[in-house]
């Protein structure tokens, strides 16, 4: 058995660890408070933005537009994982890993050539080291993403229009509560619209409708990929506070069990003191 | 009669109330909206942006993005709005 002094030193290292992983929970709960604000401020743009180009898309009837043209022959696929720089979320970053590294396999398998691009440290780590090359490479740069947003637009835009891929997907976790991110594959290019009914209004459309449906576009993608970086950032929040909660709570148990410990061997050793006394008085 | 006006950016609403007329950079040119208007969807370009409320002028610069005017409202959606 552990000495006594072995015991006391364990249990002030466990309780130690117990301090920084509830200091490190009630940070990722201020920080995912803020990150669902965000989201939640994000949304009225969104539906927003939503509404008109389907209103638009239907009332400019057969519109044409490179972001809009389905490839017939899909040879390169590029595909965009959205994670975190930083560790200790639990499952956050491995669940969508494997949903990612399941995919690409998936798609290699039927023959496409991937363009693989990682925004956060966390899932460049582990494509690599499974042998997955990615083109390039960014840390998530928070201040609400604005410049990270940009880089992954253009380079979508840019590559998609000029012919290097066919498609493009955005591999990020999805916000459902606090408690659930769900990994998650979503083809972002070539764009899908659903025109819904023409509304009952006819509106004057300046330039025309097909011009500025090639303006609301680029918008759109943008809206589409703010989404998921927000999404991913508040998920990432929540699963850190939840692995958080949880080392909290297994350092609890683990002192409770260590105290024990502690005091059960400490009253052996009083015991086989009094022992060693009785007995030596019995001898004289 | 006053319409209702909202400026949205990805971040937040911008601004919201109600005001007499609009005026935006569209990109056919500047334009103005008042009450009653037909309605109107168009892009705007980069530039100022004036509400006229009944105690005066609230200004912002906007962004890209795009101006929905009705009757009785003006929607602007915008990447970014700054009130000036």
């Amino acid at each position: 058995m552990a000495s006594l002094r072995d015991i006391r030193t364990r249990i002030a290292s466990v309780k130690s660890t117990r301090q920084i992983t509830n200091a490190m929970k009630m940070v990722a709960a201020a920080k995912l408070r803020r990150a669902t604000e965000s989201a939640t401020n994000a949304r009225p743009y969104q539906q927003a933005l939503t509404s008109t180009i389907q209103r638009v898309a239907a009332g400019a009837g057969d519109v044409e537009h490179p972001l809009l043209t389905s490839r017939q022959a899909v040879v390169r696929v590029a595909v965009c994982v959205v994670g975190s720089d930083r560790g200790l979320c639990g499952g956050f970053n491995s669940n969508r890993d494997r949903r990612v590294e399941e995919f690409l396999k998936a798609q290699r398998a039927e023959g496409k050539e991937i363009i693989l691009r990682t925004f956060g440290k966390k899932p460049r780590d582990f494509l690599r080291t499974r042998g997955w090359d990615s083109v390039n490479e960014n840390g998530i740069v928070s201040a609400r993403f604005q410049g990270t947003v940009q880089a992954m637009s253009d380079f979508l835009t840019n590559g998609f229009e000029a012919g290097e891929f066919d498609e493009a997907y955005v591999c990020y976790n999805a916000f459902k509560s606090t408690l659930t991110q769900i990994p998650t594959i979503s083809k972002v290019l070539p764009l899908a619209i659903t025109a819904t009914e023409a509304a009952s209004v006819d509106y004057t459309y300046e330039p025309n409708g097909a011009e500025i449906l090639g303006t609301l576009l680029p918008l759109y993608l943008r809206t589409i990929l703010l989404q998921a970086f927000l999404e991913n950032e508040a998920g990432f929040f929540a699963s850190q506070m939840t692995a958080m909660d949880n080392a909290t709570r297994n350092a609890s148990d683990l002192i409770d069990r260590l105290t024990i410990e502690y005091n059960r061997s400490r009253q052996a050793a009083i015991t086989r003191e009094l022992i060693e006394i009785i007995s030596g008085a019995e001898a004289l | 009669m006053a319409l209702d006006v909202r400026i949205v950016t990805p971040r937040k609403v911008a601004w919201e109330g109600k005001a007499d007329s609009v005026q935006a950079p569209g990109a056919l040119g500047e334009f103005g909206v008042l009450p009653k208007h037909i309605p109107y969807l168009t892009t705007l370009v980069p530039g100022p942006v004036t509400v006229h409320t009944g105690e005066g002028k609230v200004r912002f610069t906007v962004g890209v993005g795009f101006a929905e005017a009705g009757p009785d409202r003006v929607t602007i959606l915008t990447e970014s709005c700054e009130a000036v």
